[in-house]
This record gives C-alpha cells, sequence and structure tokens, in this order.
C-alpha cells in the first residue's frame, strides 16, 4: 500500500489521518492499495481542518481520473503552502478549493488543468500571495469572481491570450507589476466578439499606463475599477 | 452616465453617489475605460444600497457552487461519464 500524498510536514494528526486510509483492506488481491485510483469526490476532504502553523503539503494526485475537490481546504487553518500535482489529462472540479484564510503560497507548476470548473477556486483566499504556474483559462465557463477576495495577492500568472470571459481582481490592490502585465497578456483578442470586462483595483488601475490601457481595450476588453483608494 | 471620449478608448462614470453595474456579469465598479465602439447596453446605475445588497445574492450564489449537485451538474457539462 502506498499513500499518493506526500506530507512535508510533522503534522501526527494528519499522519494519524493517513495511517487510517493506509489501514483499509486491499483490493484485489495486490498488496498495493493506491486509494487516489478509486475516488471521484474529494470534497471538503480537509474542511475546517487545524494543521500546525506554517504547515507545507504537497498533494500527489496523480492517480485520480476524475476528481470533485470543490472545498478542499474550507476553512482550513494553518496551511502556509499547498503544492499539487496531478494529471494533466484530469478532469477536476475545484470550486472554493482554496477557500482558506492561512494559504499564502498555491504551486500549481505540476498542476497543468484547465479551469472548466473552478469559477470560485480561489475566492475567499484572503492571505493568498503568490500563484505558481501558469494559469490557463482556454477552457474556462466563469471566471469573474474567482479572486474576489484575494486581498493579499500579488504574484499570479496567466497563460497568454488564453482568457476570452470578463474576470477581477477587484480586491488585488498589491499585485505586481509583472502580474498585472501578465494578466493584461493573458487577455484574448475580442475584436469582432462581444466585449468582456476586466476589473482592477483602484489602486492597480490607476498604475497602468496609457499603453497598458490602450492594448486592454484595443483587444475589445472593457476596465473596471473595484475598491477604494 | 457621463462618457468622454480619448483618442483610442472612451471613459465613463456614473451620476453623483451612484455606481455602474452589469448584473449579469456580477460586476460593480464606478468607472468603466471602454473600447470606442462598445455599447452600454449591460451597464447601468445603482446606488450603494443596491450594491450592498446584490453583493450578498451574488455571495450567496457563488457559495452553493461547491455543493455536491453542482459537482454532478459540471461533470455532465463537461461530459464527464464516471462510469465510463
Amino acid at each position: 500500500m502506498i499513500y499518493n500524498t506526500e506530507l512535508q510536514t510533522n503534522n501526527s494528526e494528519l499522519h494519524s489521518i493517513l495511517d487510517a486510509v493506509n489501514a483499509l483492506p486491499d483490493v484485489g488481491g495486490g498488496n498495493e492499495l493506491d486509494v487516489f485510483r478509486y475516488m471521484n469526490n474529494i470534497n471538503g476532504l480537509f474542511e475546517n481542518a487545524s494543521f500546525p502553523e506554517g504547515t507545507k503539503l504537497t498533494m500527489n494526485l496523480e492517480s485520480l481520473r476524475y476528481a470533485s475537490m470543490a472545498s478542499l481546504f474550507y476553512n482550513a487553518t494553518g496551511i502556509e503552502e499547498i503544492k499539487m500535482i496531478a494529471n494533466p489529462e484530469v478532469t477536476f472540479i475545484i470550486n472554493s478549493m482554496f477557500r482558506s484564510k492561512s494559504i499564502k503560497v498555491i504551486d500549481l507548476e505540476d498542476f497543468n488543468f484547465l479551469f472548466s470548473a473552478a469559477s470560485s477556486c480561489f475566492y475567499y483566499a484572503e492571505n493568498l500571495e503568490t500563484i505558481k504556474g501558469e494559469l490557463d483559462f482556454t477552457e474556462a465557463t466563469t471566471v469573474v469572481y474567482m479572486f474576489d477576495k484575494c486581498e493579499k495577492l500579488s504574484y499570479v500568472r496567466l497563460k497568454p491570450s488564453s482568457l476570452s470571459l470578463s474576470i477581477s481582481f477587484k480586491d488585488s490592490s498589491l499585485l505586481s507589476a509583472e502580474s498585472i502585465q501578465s494578466i493584461i497578456n493573458g487577455l484574448a483578442d475580442l475584436t469582432g466578439q462581444t466585449t468582456q470586462t476586466i476589473t482592477f483595483h483602484a489602486t492597480v488601475k490607476v498604475k497602468l499606463t496609457e499603453e497598458q490601457i490602450t492594448q486592454i481595450t484595443g483587444k475589445n476588453w472593457t476596465l473596471a475599477q473595484g475598491g477604494l483608494l | 452616465m457621463k462618457i468622454v471620449e480619448k483618442e483610442n478608448f472612451k471613459i465613463v462614470t456614473p451620476t453623483e453617489d451612484m455606481l455602474i453595474c452589469n448584473r449579469s456579469e456580477k460586476i460593480i465598479s464606478d468607472e468603466l475605460t471602454m473600447p470606442l465602439g462598445a455599447g452600454l447596453a449591460q451597464w447601468e446605475e445603482i446606488s450603494e444600497e443596491e450594491k450592498q445588497r446584490l453583493e450578498a445574492e451574488w455571495e450567496s450564489e457563488i457559495f452553493e457552487e461547491a455543493t455536491e449537485s453542482d459537482y454532478q451538474n459540471a461533470l455532465a457539462e463537461l461530459g464527464v461519464d464516471l462510469n465510463g
């Protein structure tokens, strides 16, 4: 039997949970049970969980076929960093997945999924500062409130020209210059199509250069602003 | 709403003490910078009181998206067959 979740923590409580999983009877006569292979729903698995302060968690979900991870870390405390590893061919449902006040860093470098059912995956991650990895919104269906309440977000990268739906960073006043340009570069050219809207916090909007504003409107996007200066 | 046209875009602002809202997109703003050819059909003026009511309503909708029923709906929308 193997764990498919690697823990970079001394959290004995969490190890106990995984020991319990490890104690499940093997199936199919084999000697190993890769538990995630048989799961298609881990909604709320760590909901309201209390991890030790500063926990860094790596979740290796490469063997999952299809999975809903909605509210996976909902209201979890103590987790500071999360690294997700997954099979890029798997379909994931991850609404409200990272809705936790303690998470500061989310590493998606090896989590190359399409944001097709992830409309609120970063919603209310109030202390999230950094998202590692390029977010690909090519197959997205709704993203407009994905980053609402991400008040500490400073670093995020979008796959160039992958976004053709309205999106909002209305609560993110700390976005770095590099992140702002990456977001602008992530907007697809909608010339001849319906105009969509990109919303920045007022503090970010006033930093935009005339050239950046022309880049946005030149791709048939409307620029809105939220928050207060 | 007041519209000021610049060389490459136009700036739209609401009347005093009002905000601009796009209900279908769940967007509220106190200023819009738009392409010169873009229309305002989806945008309307709302009060601060209406803003607070809408934000509470939208938050409730977003929370409900994380439910199991939505998971099943999302799977169906994505064409995923768990029995396949």
